[in-house]
């Protein structure tokens, strides 16, 4: 059964539990309450009784009656006691009869009678005061077995309401109880209810929430392996294209070498500069044939790694530029540098290209100042600089100096491909890191490298 | 005849063709050449320029690209700093650079690199037919 319909099950059996035991409640309030109406009345009819037939009634008078002859009304007084002592016997009779009782009050009856017979015989008698004696004789009747007699029916007729009322008073009880547990359950089961309900529903939108999530998940892992796909099959056209560039490239040149060398002496100047210009665009071409090579291949992030020391490293690239670095009248400090994990001819291209730059964007009025140093790095990472006293780079236009082909400066003022930062931001990518840029325009750049040390 | 033609690219050795084929067409009075475009901005703003019929405008460069360049001579001079401005595109320009390129008045037409004879007298042809 759904759990809805099940709790609206339960509540109308609790329901129907409560209004069963509020009839029985009410029922039972009302039968004990008849008892209790007769235990009243069965007081009062014996305080009635008493009244009665005792001193300050029946006896009083009558005794007054023997004594005080010459005031008739104590007699008229006592034979009014005896009617109301009368009707008071047939009232608890007939309530003990009620009752199944079947004792009667005969022996009370009878000597009450007896003193009726003796009012009546007093009647027309005459008596002083020396006749005292015998007038207390005919008062004082021996009473004691109509005592018992009452004093018996009184205690069964209590007994037996007292006995029909306490089971309905344990009863009521039980009852009301009952409907007590009952609408307590009921109010915690629809406040449980209410918070079940209330549970659901946020377990609903949560469930819900976790689908979407999941969705937009499984759509986004299919994305990325679409676009790492993609990525792949483009890195790999790139690396045929420039691959099968570089052949023809380098081919056209040792052409123009070949011809040169024949027409040598031959030209006249004019021509002579055309094939110097092919020259030039043909070694260009190979140099950004290598370029994007390189570029296309610092995508891999796959690539062996060995233990770089950046000293050693550092002096073979300054060794490489040794001739640029004379000629310019550079001077290149350098601090202890860091030795870490990483693919060597890719640290060494990055190096070079920032070493190349600090070269080549200096300021023609002062020799350059090369200083390449450790700078610390969160732990996890390892950092350098290499910091120049170049021409410096406009704050707009440092990131564009990491785009492909983001060159700022005319190719007759520094030569170049455009592609040794974004080439160089690639192998720290591909190293877990980045190169940060700091600069100031006309005095000078600082580049620093971040990788993640493995 | 084009009284005066500029050339603006940042390639020294595109320049010295430009100026071997312009020379040998006959087709141009005077030659301007301006190796960036923030060089052909000052000759512009010089009092002693003269009225440009052609500029040969190359998009890629760095500094100022061509772009920039339209913008800025438009700001400085509204459309009449030439009458025929011709945007050169490398093979490799994308649509959207033709598109930006149209969006200037004073861009009458386009050619792909490289620069040759019928380009020159085609441009020669239609400037002659009034632009």
């Amino acid at each position: 059964m759904p759990r809805r319909k099940r709790n609206i099950v339960i509540s109308l059996a609790m329901l129907a539990g409560i209004a069963s035991t509020g009839a029985s409640s009410a029922w039972l309030w009302h039968r004990h309450d008849e008892t209790t109406a007769l235990q009243a009345e069965l007081a009062s009819t014996i305080v009635a009784l008493e009244q009665a037939t005792g001193y300050t009634g029946f006896i009083h008078n009558f005794k007054n009656a023997v004594l005080r002859p010459l005031e008739p009304a104590y007699l008229d007084l006592a034979r009014a006691d005896f009617t109301a002592a009368n009707a008071a016997i047939d009232r608890l009779e007939q309530m003990a009869r009620a009752e199944g009782i079947t004792l009667t009050l005969h022996t009370y009856r009878s000597t009450l009678q007896r003193y009726r017979d003796n009012i009546e015989a007093l009647t027309g008698f005459h008596y002083d005061s020396t006749t005292i004696d015998q007038a207390d004789a005919m008062a004082r009747l021996p009473d004691g077995a109509a005592r018992t007699n009452l004093d018996h029916l009184t205690q069964r007729l209590t007994q037996h309401l007292e006995d029909e009322a306490r089971p309905l008073r344990q009863g009521l009880l039980a009852s009301l109880s009952a409907m007590l547990v009952l609408i307590t359950l009921l109010l915690r089961e629809q406040s449980y209810n209410a918070r079940m309900r209330e549970q659901h529903v946020v377990f609903e939108t949560q469930k819900h929430l976790l689908e979407v999530e999941r969705r937009y998940r499984r759509e986004l892992s299919d994305s990325l392996a679409h676009v790492r796909q993609v990525n792949r099959e483009q890195a790999e056209i790139s690396y045929a294209i420039s691959h099968d560039l570089k052949s023809p490239a380098n081919t056209a040149a040792m052409l123009v070498g070949a011809l040169r060398e024949d027409l040598d002496g031959t030209l006249k100047e004019e021509p002579a500069e055309l094939l110097d210009d092919l020259d030039t665009t043909l070694r260009r071409m190979s140099t950004l044939v290598e370029d994007l090579l390189s570029y296309t291949r610092a995508l891999d992030s796959d690539l062996p790694r060995a233990e770089v020391a950046l000293d050693t490293m550092v002096d073979d690239v300054l060794a490489m530029l040794r001739a640029e670095i004379h000629a310019s009248g550079a001077k290149v400090q350098r601090r202890s540098l860091p030795s870490f994990s990483a693919n060597p001819p890719q640290i060494r291209n990055l190096v070079q290209n920032l070493l190349q730059n600090a070269l080549k964007f200096r300021r023609p009025d002062i020799p350059p100042l090369i200083e390449i140093f450790q700078v610390e790095a969160e732990p996890g990472r390892v950092a350098f600089a290499v910091r120049d006293n170049g021409i410096g780079i406009p704050e707009d236009q440092q990131e564009k100096i990491f785009g492909l082909f983001g060159r700022l400066q005319r190719r007759d003022e520094y030569e170049g491909s455009g592609l040794g930062l974004p080439i160089s931001l690639r192998i720290a990518h591909a190293h877990g890191g980045n190169i940060a840029v700091t600069s100031t325009p006309g005095q000078g750049t600082t580049f620093t490298v971040t990788l993640k040390a493995t | 005849m084009i009284q005066h033609l500029m050339t603006i690219d940042d390639e020294p050795i595109d320049q010295k063709l430009y100026k071997r084929l312009i020379t040998r067409s006959g087709l141009v009075g005077t030659l301007h050449q301006c190796l960036s475009a923030e060089d052909a901005l000052d000759t512009l703003a010089q009092p002693e320029c003269p009225a440009l019929d052609v500029i040969l405008l190359d998009i890629n460069m760095p500094g100022m690209n061509g772009f920039e360049f339209l913008e800025a001579a438009t700001e400085a001079h509204g459309d009449a700093f030439v009458r025929y401005a011709v945007v050169m595109l490398s093979t490799s320009t994308r649509a959207e650079d033709e598109a930006r390129a149209r969006s200037f008045r004073v861009v009458r037409d386009f050619l792909h690199k490289p620069l040759t004879l019928k380009n020159l007298q085609e441009i020669d042809t239609r400037l002659g037919a009034g632009g």
